[in-house]
């Protein structure tokens, strides 16, 4: 049934992702898009402690994840896309590879420089050049923590 | 990995576990907390002064996890600590399993075991035992499960460090949920037996209410956590306004 | 009577996330435990049940807000002894519902003032002394939190529950049977929750036929 979600969150698999979204979405796949994460075995095995029982999880970097992308909109599983930072989505997105999709902003916390624009939407100059970029590959992108929240355009987020 | 060694201090930071979510904030979430229940470690390690000043900022960066599973992470960093092991490897190691522990306990605690004692509690209140029987059953059950697993997840910590993750069988904390969630829904349907009986068929326009009954209860099926906070509204306005319009 | 009323609702609601989590703070405990408190724990025990169907299926996954069911349910039973007798359960439960719903806001708000004063605090500068103090500050902030949304609640949920006590038209049986569909929505949730119907019909069924068989007999 191809991706069903892609989504820019921090913490990549928690709560939020395998508890609201999950079921949500019946997401039976997990592909997570992080340099230092595909080459760190110990680090895969705690975030893979998190996913419920029926549901697996792969660790890509970000080349191999563009080239993968058509054969993942292709998969028979329900899928979903997660990047910890705007850039390795945004580098996912590049040459119109998401356009007309969406993009969903879940967690970006605090850190220097970076402003609060709602409880769970943290962003600094890179931040929103980041998602300007998004927007102009064609991608739909808003932030919504879980499924039953608010949705919160782009605009809103920009100030 | 294993050294067998517990840091000093380590009963502390078990005590201390029970207040980590006091100054839970938007900022580091349980950050703050978490490098409040190092301190008595940090300090038995003989720190004091800048350097103990310098260890619990490096611990302040941004947690969140289950406050029942935290201890996990609590042990497992102790015992890093005592290792010896880099700043930076112990920032990676919380950020990696904190996803884990908030979601693990967000299924076992608040999503299986929580419901399933009160259910529990709920099924011998209607049932009419006198009302220090739920109350009390239900502070037993619950809180028995509840500092069981905070001891054994920081013992498992302070044993394993770094490689707590292989060692914790998830397989096994997610039987125990799937068993309670049985348990659960079997509790709850006994409850709504009884509500349909007692409370809804024996008005003059039984049929109705029971039917309007199981309605409501086809209506949260569906809609999930979304009809919450409607719910709620809805009961609080008829409530209000029904005693408005009532008999002057 | 009022004042150590709130101090008990204060003390709950720090069972709710700042200190141990031993869920004294549920409904069907604090309800219980504030009826004994009033000299009438069996009404206790009823409202704080009643109200316990509507937490029951709430999560605060990822530290999403949720209602606050200790000084709610305080303020809850107080109100409902008070009013006393029939309109007792209704109007109980709707200042518990109001409550807790007010309740959860001002634990936002005491989340925001934590988040401000540690970000005043220069990272840099941070110490353990400092930290320590921080923390248990926010803990003592938590209880008076509670201490003033308890009194509060007793404040105004009594002034008018006694404007409308003599107002209440239903019966009690109506009554309850009026608050029950409402919990049901929370049930079904729940249901959800467990895993669907699909997955646990059969289990919920076997249960709902012993419990229709069990209060008939």
């Amino acid at each position: 049934m191809s991706v069903v979600l892609y989504r820019i969150d921090e913490r990549l698999i928690h709560g939020q992702v395998v508890m609201g979204w999950g079921p949500q979405l019946s997401v039976e796949h997990y592909v997570v898009v992080d340099d230092d994460l595909a080459s760190s075995e110990w680090e895969q095995d705690l975030y893979r402690l998190g996913l419920p029982d029926a549901a697996s999880a792969e660790f890509l970097k970000a080349d191999a994840a563009r080239e993968r992308l058509v054969v993942m909109e292709a998969d028979t599983r329900r899928i979903v896309v997660l990047t910890r930072t705007i850039a390795a989505m945004g580098n996912l997105a590049k040459d119109d590879a998401l356009r007309g999709r969406e993009v969903n902003l879940g967690g970006l916390h605090h850190a220097a420089d970076r402003t609060e624009r709602i409880s769970y939407v943290f962003l600094g100059p890179m931040e929103e050049e980041g998602l300007q970029a998004l927007v102009e590959e064609g991608v739909h992108v808003y932030a919504r923590d879980l499924p039953g929240s608010r949705a919160v355009e782009l605009k809103a987020l920009l100030v | 990995m294993t050294n067998g060694k517990r840091p000093a201090g380590w009963i502390g930071g078990f005590f201390r576990q029970f207040l980590l979510q006091g100054s839970w904030n938007y900022r580091s979430l349980l950050g703050s907390g978490f490098a409040f229940c190092m301190i008595p470690i940090l300090r038995r390690r003989g720190l004091s002064g800048d350097a103990l000043d310098g260890a619990v900022r490096s611990h302040m960066g941004t947690f969140n996890a289950h406050p029942y599973l935290a201890g996990i992470a609590l042990g497992a960093v102790a015992q890093m600590e005592e290792s010896g092991t880099d700043p930076e490897t112990i920032e990676r190691f919380k950020r990696a399993i904190q996803g884990a522990l908030g979601g693990l306990g967000d299924l076992l605690i608040w999503g299986a075991w929580r419901p399933t004692t009160t259910l529990l509690a709920l099924v011998l209140a209607w049932a009419g035992t006198p009302p220090w029987v739920p109350v009390c059953v239900f502070l037993v059950a619950y809180n028995g499960g509840h500092v069981a697993l905070r001891w054994w997840g920081y013992k498992r910590g302070l044993q394993y460090g770094k490689d707590v993750g292989v060692r914790l069988g998830r397989a096994a904390l997610s039987r125990l949920a799937e068993r309670a969630f049985v348990a659960g829904a079997l509790l709850l349907g006994i409850l709504a037996g009884v509500f349909l009986v007692s409370h809804l068929a024996t008005e003059e326009a039984g049929g109705l209410w029971s039917l309007a009954g199981v309605l409501a209860f086809g209506l949260g099926l569906k809609f999930g956590h979304r009809a919450l906070r409607g719910t709620t509204l809805v009961v609080v306005l008829v409530i209000t306004v029904l005693t408005v319009l009532g008999n002057a | 009577m009022s004042l150590s009323l709130a101090v008990f609702g204060g003390l709950l609601a720090l069972d709710e996330t700042s200190l141990g989590q031993f869920m004294l703070s549920r409904p069907l405990v604090a309800g219980t435990l504030a009826g004994w408190w009033l000299g009438d724990p069996a009404v206790g025990l009823e409202i704080g049940a009643t109200l316990e169907l509507f937490h029951l299926a709430r999560v605060p996954a990822g530290g999403t807000r949720v209602p606050e069911s200790g000084p709610a349910s305080v303020v809850a039973v107080a109100v409902g002894v008070s009013a006393g007798g029939l309109p007792g359960l209704a109007l109980g439960v709707a200042a518990g519902l109001a409550v807790s719903e007010l309740g959860g806001m001002t634990v936002g708000l005491h989340r925001h003032w934590i988040t401000l004063r540690f970000d005043r605090m220069e990272a840099g500068s941070m110490t353990a002394r400092k930290l320590t103090r921080a923390h248990l500050s926010s803990v003592l902030l938590d209880f008076v939190r509670g201490v003033v949304v308890t009194a509060t609640g007793l404040v105004v949920g009594g002034w008018i529950s006694g404007l409308f006590v003599t107002r209440w038209p239903l019966s009690y049986q109506t009554t309850l049977a009026l608050v029950l569909i409402g919990a049901a929505v929370h049930l079904g949730v729940l249901l959800k929750g467990f895993g669907g119907w699909k997955s646990r019909r059969a289990v919920f069924l076997v249960g709902l036929v012993a419990g229709i068989v069990g209060a008939s007999l």
